[in-house]
């Protein structure tokens, strides 16, 4: 486990709850730099990171951890709401979302969850996500990126607040195909982002 | 155009440049009307009459240019003064010169210099003001011709036109200087909250989020503490991060910011990431639908119900949910509710979304809170 947090109480806080839960914290840093430098250092699995960062930000911190290795899974959790930034983190690969408020059950459940490889959502991260797919419909329409009407449901539900099993209940489906689907929804959607990206690149003559 | 006549004096910024530039003025001109006086001395029907004249035109403009130098000529006892007793002047004119130079051209004692007041008018009062005045002193210089000829209208007409013109771009100059005023101190204040926001957010929130969350864990009088300081924390989120509000220029309003002001402790509001620019009256009263039924979560679904508000856009239309973990109700409830006249949620709601064209639907079943979708066009 890492932790980037920039303030003491929390991140002295954090390290303590995930401590007492078993997690092994190989390092807690107070901005995105030290993050970046130390993490090839001490190869965290997941790392926990504040969205909201002085100097380099949460988003490119967490761009810059996944692009240096693929597979760390970062779940990004902020006070101050969900906006922009926090779907700009998941595009880029964040495999989640949490609130700050969020109880120690809640937070020990996120980071299992993260270290399973599965993706956590906040009802406003859903609601993003789900606009994020309506806006590529509008404006960039591409086949990878298009919801089926179970995975719309799903998102829709995730949003208005139900938990997993709920969703599973109402839909009479299983937990797991619940899961399965709030997952693939944020896959496509980095696979969306990287060939956007891809496609820039190119375009601005810098990859082929 | 409104004009300002009672400004705190002394003035200043663009309005005391332009007075300035009125003193100016008037003291060129007199040097000219001075040097005149003189010159003609020889010719005058009365030149001990244009020579007072002439001192009480140098009185005149030291006075005023000393005014309008220090700001505080702009008053319409000082113009109002100054118009009479410039054309009071003008009319000097008819003992000083013969008959023969009133009527055969020659330019009245005052001439040119007589153009000031009008100019201080159109400070003052703007247009109409310049124009009045103007007509004014026409006046006085057409009384000494006593005749009408192409020169005396011609610069008459350029007298009056002058008035006017001057009276408006005085205007306009004194109103882009406050624009600039305001928008440079609507920066400011930004500026200012965006400071205070970042020390907000780095100290008093954190610790009422380390308090919620602390204090929830502990339970007993520790969780009212805890709600207290949730309650705080979603307050003062709310202020540092809500934009100064006021419909956009285009009267529209960004419906996520409207939604987005809902927010509490107990209702969590998502919204797509880009703004929904929706017609400014409808975008409220969407929301004023929404706080409805956000009431209507508080009054019936029971202790300690959340709810969440869901915002979507739709191809055409804008779709919003608000759902509630309540205790929830069985069908046929809300007709009732409606036919026993209790109003709630059928008029406050729905009336309200049916009047923006939409439909609402309202599901609940026992124990599994309420929904109600309200869609809407955009």
């Amino acid at each position: 486990m890492m932790i980037v947090d920039d303030h003491p109480i929390w991140r002295d806080a954090l390290e303590r709850d995930l401590d007492d839960a078993g997690y092994d914290v190989v390092a807690a840093c107070a901005d995105g730099e030290a993050a970046v430098r130390i993490a090839p250092a001490v190869r965290p699995d997941v790392v926990l990171m504040d969205l909201q960062l002085p100097g380099m930000s949460g988003v490119d911190a967490a761009a810059a951890l996944v692009s240096a290795e693929p597979s760390v899974r970062i779940l990004m959790f902020s006070s101050s709401g969900e906006d922009v930034d926090v779907l700009a983190a998941v595009k880029i690969g964040a495999r989640g979302y949490l609130v700050k408020s969020a109880s120690r059950s809640d937070l020990l459940a996120a980071v299992a969850r993260t270290a399973a490889g599965e993706a956590t959502y906040s009802p406003g991260l859903a609601a993003l996500v789900l606009g994020e797919y309506r806006r590529i419909g509008r404006e960039e329409p591409s086949p990878a990126a298009v919801l089926t009407e179970r995975e719309t449901e799903v998102l829709r539900l995730v949003s208005t607040g139900l938990a997993a099993r709920q969703i599973a209940r109402r839909l009479v489906v299983s937990h797991r195909t619940v899961e399965n689907h709030i997952q693939n929804v944020l896959r496509k959607l980095q696979l969306h982002n990287r060939v956007e990206l891809t496609r820039w690149a190119i375009e601005q003559g810098i990859a082929e | 155009m409104h004009a300002d006549l009672r400004v705190p004096l002394p003035v200043g910024g663009a309005r005391l440049s332009l007075w300035r530039a009125v003193a100016a003025f008037r003291v060129a001109t007199l040097v000219v009307c001075i040097f005149l006086i003189v010159l003609w001395q020889p010719i005058y029907r009365r030149p001990g009459v244009a020579l007072a004249a002439g001192a009480a035109m140098i009185a005149g403009t030291a006075i005023v240019s000393w005014l309008a130098v220090h700001g505080r000529a702009h008053r319409p006892s000082v113009v109002v003064l100054d118009i009479f007793g410039t054309a009071g002047l003008t009319l000097l004119s008819i003992p000083a010169q013969t008959a023969a130079q009133q009527h055969g051209g020659m330019v009245t004692i005052t001439t040119i210099w007589a153009a000031g007041p009008t100019i201080e008018a159109a400070l003052l009062a703007g247009p109409l003001g310049g124009v009045v005045a103007g007509v004014l002193q026409f006046a006085a210089a057409a009384l000494v011709a006593e005749e009408w000829h192409g020169r005396t209208l011609y610069s008459g007409v350029l007298l009056i036109v002058t008035g006017a013109v001057v009276g408006l771009v005085s205007q306009l100059v004194v109103r882009a200087e406050n624009d600039l005023r305001i928008a440079a101190a609507a920066q400011s204040a930004l500026a200012e909250r965006e400071r205070l926001a970042r020390s907000i957010h780095d100290g008093v929130l954190q610790v009422l989020g380390l308090v919620h969350r602390a204090g929830a864990e502990a339970g007993g009088q520790w969780a009212t503490l805890a709600d207290a300081a949730a309650e705080q924390e979603t307050a003062l989120r709310g202020l540092i991060t809500s934009r100064p509000a006021g419909p956009a220029a285009d009267g529209r309003r960004d419906l996520t910011a409207e939604l987005r002001g809902l927010r509490s402790p107990r209702v969590t509001v998502s919204t797509p990431g880009e703004p929904v620019s929706v017609d400014a009256s409808r975008a409220i009263e969407v929301r004023n639908a929404v706080r409805a039924a956000l009431q209507n979560v508080v009054a019936h679904a029971g202790n300690g119900a959340h709810a969440w508000v869901l915002l979507e856009t739709l191809d055409r239309e804008v779709r919003v949910t608000v759902r509630d973990d309540g205790v929830g109700f069985p069908d046929g409830r809300l007709e009732a509710a409606a036919t026993e006249g209790r109003i709630g949620v059928a008029r406050s709601v729905r009336g309200r979304v049916a009047d923006l064209g939409g439909r609402c639907t309202i599901t609940s079943m026992p124990g599994e809170g309420t929904e109600v979708e309200i869609v809407v066009p955009r």
